[in-house]
């Protein structure tokens, strides 16, 4: 049963078109990677499916139900949920505030899912009353995660959560997001580093500036030579070294 | 000796009365990015509003206000269901505040003008006004550059100057003070709405810091204020936050003008000058910092005073002159950063 579906999507800035005509999908309890180059329309393809860009065309489904018309807020409140690229935090406000804002809509169980993100990631737990500006990339990145979890999501959409991080915390994120995968969240994962998208997915696909251009299995893409060419100009080597 | 005193304690009434709507400047300019240079309408408003109200009139601009809210209301219910969305959304806010308008002037007509009644009945109608404002003039412009909004806001100060004008007439309305009469404090004498003035705003303040702090709206107003795509991220209704803004800001200026015009006689223009005067003292703290506006206005109401009593000709002069030196102080201690 599909979890999220787009329908012949097209969205831009302004009157600019960056994606047409896209259709994809995500069935539930799956981990799928979108992987392309820069510019491919990857972050642009996470922003509609939040509502955040109006759309030109399309439409996008969700369990079941057409959330075409509706806004952002109540996306969130039927349980998708955006981690964005910039992270997007409230800087001056401390990191349990942050968190606690994350389950706005869903004020029922906010304790539990507070000690549950705690739990993935102890170190918010003692960095609890700091201010989010005062932390590092990587922790302001668990906050990032973290606040997105108190919405306690069925579908969790990652923009490039590795980006800017040393290896040890790409490692520490990505095992938490291999956990929210065992425990049947769905999880659509923007990913430049493909190697460590697809090994945290179970599917993938790859983007070309606006379209979709590959579709397969983890292990099929990560073999694929297409996937090479999308990559055009990326350093192999570049990837291999932030790979876990 | 007595004199200082007399006139430390009068500018500090003065600027608490400031305080207040400078505390709705700051809220408003965080929450949505309006510079509101309106905001001292609605401190007219509730002036002349609570003048009307002690005098049980108004019954045609209540309904007028009401039939305009129930228009907007009819109107957005109609656009929710031709593009299938649920119907009540964003209706609430017309529905919510003509009904409150409504339920205030049964209640002033009840109790056939009651102070208190009058009061709430005034800063009610600020707020519906507030209301109407926000969605006509913001919500179409939530994605507008800054630049625009405060060209906008002027325009905003411009038209309810002129219906103030319209509505209640160019006369000034004497408003009895609370209760005649005050309390020796030390060397001074402070009348009773001096200190009603100290204390309300002490109330807005306390109570803004509360909601603010304590409570999950409260935080979700300060995230929006914070970072607004964050917000929208987090499921935080950012127009409605916004909607918000626009309501308790109306609210506090109401009840600033209602509370000071008891001191300068209520008329059509007297928010300019509340206005521009609040505006200088939340510039203290970059229309941004509760505590440096607070500063900000006592500063610009004992200055006031003084200057009322040393060069009274050149009082407003002062003042706003004022502007420079915190303009530039506000440069060199912090330098505008770029969100």
């Amino acid at each position: 049963m599909p979890d999220l579906k787009i329908e012949n999507l097209s969205v831009g800035y302004g009157k600019h078109p960056v994606l047409s005509d896209l259709s994809m999908g995500l069935d539930a309890g799956e981990a799928v990677a979108l992987l392309g180059a820069n510019g491919a329309g990857k972050t642009t393809l996470l922003k509609a499916a939040q509502g955040i860009l109006p759309l030109f065309g399309g439409r996008v489904i969700f369990d079941g139900e057409d959330i075409t018309a509706l806004s952002s807020d109540r996306r969130v409140a039927r349980g998708m949920v955006l981690v964005p690229e910039n992270r997007e935090l409230f800087p001056t406000l401390d990191v349990r505030t942050n968190l606690e804002l994350g389950s706005y809509l869903k004020p029922m169980g906010r304790h539990t899912r507070l000690d549950w993100v705690y739990s993935l990631f102890p170190i918010l737990a003692e960095r609890s009353r700091q201010q989010v500006k005062t932390l590092s990339g990587g922790e302001q990145q668990m906050v990032a995660i973290g606040r997105a979890l108190m919405s306690s999501p069925r579908l969790l959409m990652l923009d490039e959560p590795s980006i800017g991080l040393a290896p040890k915390i790409i490692r520490e994120i990505f095992d938490v997001i291999g956990k929210l995968r065992d425990e049947g969240m769905t999880i659509l994962l923007v990913e430049q580093n493909a190697r460590l998208a697809l090994g945290a997915s179970q599917r993938g696909y790859v983007m070309e500036i606006g379209h979709l251009v590959v579709e397969g299995t983890a292990r099929q893409l990560e073999s694929d030579e297409r996937l090479k060419k999308a990559y055009l100009g990326m350093n192999t080597k570049t990837a291999d070294e932030n790979s876990p | 000796m007595d004199v200082f005193w007399f006139l430390l304690i009068d500018g500090i009434a003065w600027g608490a009365a400031y305080g207040i709507v400078a505390l709705s400047i700051v809220l408003v300019h965080t929450v949505t990015r309006v510079v509101n240079i309106a905001q001292g309408e609605y401190a007219t408003l509730g002036a002349l509003g609570f003048y009307m109200a002690l005098n049980v009139g108004g019954q045609v601009l209540t309904m007028a206000v009401c039939g305009a809210h129930l228009a907007l209301a009819a109107l957005t219910i109609g656009g929710n269901v031709l593009k299938k969305r649920r119907f009540l959304l964003a209706a609430e806010w017309n529905l919510g505040t003509a009904l409150c308008l409504a339920l205030a002037w049964v209640l002033v007509a009840a109790t056939g003008g009651n102070y208190w009644a009058a009061a709430l009945y005034a800063m009610v109608l600020a707020a519906a006004f507030a209301v109407i404002i926000f969605r006509l003039t913001v919500r179409p412009l939530m994605n507008a550059s800054p630049l625009v909004l405060v060209v906008c806001s002027i325009g905003v100060f411009l038209t309810m100057s002129g219906l103030s004008l319209a509505l209640f007439g160019a006369e000034p309305r004497p408003i009895a003070p609370v209760s005649n009469g005050g309390v020796m404090m030390g060397p001074v004498f402070v009348q009773y709405q001096s200190l009603l003035i100290a204390l309300s705003s002490i109330g807005v303040m306390a109570a803004l810091y509360v909601f603010s702090e304590r409570t999950m709206t409260g935080r979700a107003l300060r995230a929006s204020a914070v970072n607004r795509d964050g917000a929208e991220i987090c499921g935080i209704p950012v127009l409605w936050a916004g909607n918000l803004s626009f309501v308790l800001a109306a609210v506090f200026s109401a009840l600033g003008g209602l509370l000071l015009a008891p001191m300068i006689t209520a008329s059509y223009d007297m928010g300019l000058t509340l206005g521009l005067k609040a505006f200088v003292g939340a510039a203290m703290g970059g229309l941004a910092e509760y505590p440096a506006a607070v500063i900000g206005v006592l500063l610009v109401g004992t200055i006031e005073s003084f200057s009322a009593f040393s060069a009274s000709s050149f009082r407003d002069v002062i003042v706003y002159t004022l502007i420079i030196p915190i303009l530039i102080w506000r440069n060199a201690v912090k330098p505008p950063e770029d969100h």
